[in-house]
């Protein structure tokens, strides 16, 4: 018992305390007022109870905001005072930052052995928004990916910083190749000073063909609030981006096909087949490992084969790639030039047969001519002898 | 003996106890069925409070002990598994920081330049980082047109961009932060150590 209690308290000190830090509210907003006052509250969690975190104010606007408390130890909370003046000069966002920052002790510091330590820091945010002269809008569109017959939403997010109200048609261009193919209208509506608005609209992609396309978002308030958002459509294939362009002849060589997913789910089990040929036919194939590819992944997949029975010279290869979606099984092909190409392996080695061979035949010679007469002494002595 | 008669006692006791409790709760629960009847409805709001939150699953990298080689004059170590020119050990997977919130951040880092965290010569020493959403990171956690430090950047003490929008949507929340240090032959002896702070500010 007393061993398991020791052993667990090991266990207990081994365990690697990670550093955790969630601060809340994230964000908040406000619009200008001249003289504005108010309180926001922060919470501070942390997973370890014994950690400190220094608070600072910094950004825009920083001299007008006081904290209840500069640091904090493990989950706690604390206030932030904000006193606006009475007027600001510069229209447009000014953004506060509450700065909640790890300490690390000096304690921790001492025992700990790591070259690299971590800490980390969260900036809550605190924008403030003061209204420009006469009208003035902000727009902000966006989109999301799918696949063809899946609908597109968009949001389009209008806030209205002027000091005066306007009115607005709101509309999304879709483009492809710099032409718009369809426009989405929203209704006429009336936006107040300093108010904020969502819209939501649909695209109905039945009649789309795969591909990127834009979202223009329009909004004419005597002047144009543009904003632009890029959405794929996607269908259940994989591209090639690139592949092993050339190969030594030699042994075993790789062979890499760079893919891309064009579908916005996941594709799994998928992996190419390669059919070497040339004008006499078929010569070799082979198979890559499978792999899955996450929505519009790109990815390099590999294969190996024999090479030596290969020729210098250009061959065609047939890339087949087979892959599942959604259950659906699918292949695509994809014809391309590869060019064999003798090593730098074998050069060197047929130099330095015949840099050995030269050699060789020179210090015979050598020997033979040293030799020679003795040589030639003997045999007549020994057929005299005979 | 005497001590299990006792027992004995006990457990009748403690069964009995429990059979009259089970008719009891029983009867309590045959007295609740039916159903409830009307058109009455009621709206339920819940506002979900925007977090800022950010972990290091990872949080330490340590090669070890080690020195510098004869031949080269500098050792290079990288959280891929690198060590060349040293004997430290290997480090096969760089820092994970995750975003664990329920907004969107920028991320920055900042730590300590090479002179400092290294030592020796200055036009030797390297003290870089990397950012990824592959290998260890999960794909989509901060996607290209967001991630700035996507090649090995040297660290240079002020806040340097990462990545510009890290998600939280959850399998794409990770991000991996590789190390790269090369250590002159000429850095002073002694345990070397940096503190990388990961900045996140709300979208």
């Amino acid at each position: 018992m007393i061993r398991f209690i020791f052993m667990f308290v090991i266990f207990i000190f081994l365990i690697n305390i990670c550093s955790a830090l969630m601060v809340g509210p994230a964000k908040v907003e406000y619009n200008f007022e001249s003289g504005f006052e108010t309180i926001v509250g922060y919470s501070v969690s942390h997973i370890n109870p014994d950690t400190e975190f220094e608070l600072y104010v910094a950004g825009d606007l920083s001299e007008f905001v006081t904290l209840d408390k500069d640091k904090i130890i493990g989950t706690d909370s604390f206030m932030v005072m904000i006193s606006l003046p009475q007027f600001i000069e510069k229209p447009g966002k000014h953004r506060i930052l509450i700065g909640v920052k790890e300490k690390i002790s000096d304690k921790e510091e001492e025992v700990s052995t790591a070259m690299i330590r971590t800490s980390v820091t969260i900036q809550a945010v605190i924008d403030i928004y003061v209204p420009y002269p006469g009208k003035y809008l902000e727009i902000s569109l966006s989109s999301h990916n799918v696949n063809i017959g899946e609908p597109v939403n968009f949001k389009l997010e209008i806030l209205s910083q002027g000091k005066e109200d306007v009115t607005v048609t709101p509309k999304i261009d879709i483009i492809s190749d710099n032409k718009t193919i369809e426009t989405l209208y929203f209704f006429e509506r009336e936006i107040k000073s300093q108010e904020g608005i969502n819209l939501k609209k649909m695209l109905d992609t039945t009649e789309y063909n795969p591909g990127v396309y834009s979202a223009l978002a329009i909004v004419d308030y005597g002047k144009l609030a543009k904003s632009e958002s890029i959405f794929n459509l996607g269908e259940l294939i994989i591209n090639l981006v690139n592949y092993t362009k050339q190969i030594t002849i030699g042994g075993i060589n790789s062979f890499d096909i760079e893919v891309e997913s064009g579908w916005n789910n996941k594709i799994d089990g998928a992996y190419a087949e390669v059919f070497i040929s040339n004008s006499l036919g078929d010569l070799l194939s082979f198979k890559t490992s499978p792999t899955s590819l996450e929505p519009w992944e790109k990815k390099t997949i590999t294969g190996f084969f024999d090479t030596s029975n290969f020729t210098k010279g250009f061959y065609d290869a047939n890339i087949t790639f087979i892959y599942y979606g959604k259950d659906v099984g699918k292949s695509s092909s994809e014809l391309v030039k590869i060019e064999f190409i003798e090593g730098k392996g074998n050069l060197q080695m047929i130099l330095l047969i015949t840099i050995g061979a030269i050699l060789l035949l020179v210090i015979l010679l050598i020997v033979i001519k040293k030799y020679w007469h003795r040589l030639v002494y003997l045999s007549i002595r020994n057929s005299r002898a005979q | 003996m005497k001590s299990i008669n006792i027992l004995i006692v006990v457990a009748i006791i403690a069964v009995t106890f429990s059979v009259v409790n089970l008719i009891v709760q029983f009867d309590d629960v045959m007295e609740l069925t039916g159903f409830a009847i009307g058109n009455d409805s009621g709206t339920a709001n819940v506002t979900i409070i925007g977090q800022a939150s950010i972990e290091f699953t990872a949080s330490t990298i340590d090669w070890g002990l080690g020195a510098v080689n004869e031949v080269p004059t500098s050792a290079l170590l990288v959280t891929n598994g690198t060590v060349d020119g040293g004997n430290w050990s290997a480090v096969s997977t760089g820092l994970l920081l995750r975003n664990d919130g329920n907004t969107n951040v920028s991320v920055t880092l900042t730590s300590t330049v090479a002179n400092d965290f290294i030592g020796g010569l200055s036009a030797v020493n390297l003290y870089q980082l990397l950012v990824s959403d592959t290998g260890a990171g999960e794909a989509n956690s901060c996607d290209s047109n967001h991630l700035i430090m996507d090649t090995f950047t040297e660290v240079n003490g002020a806040e340097q961009n990462a990545c510009t929008n890290f998600s939280y949507y959850d399998a794409q929340d990770l991000i991996e932060i590789d190390v790269l240090l090369r250590i002159p032959e000429d850095a002073t002896p002694g345990l070397k150590s940096a503190t990388i702070t990961a900045s996140a500010t709300p979208l």
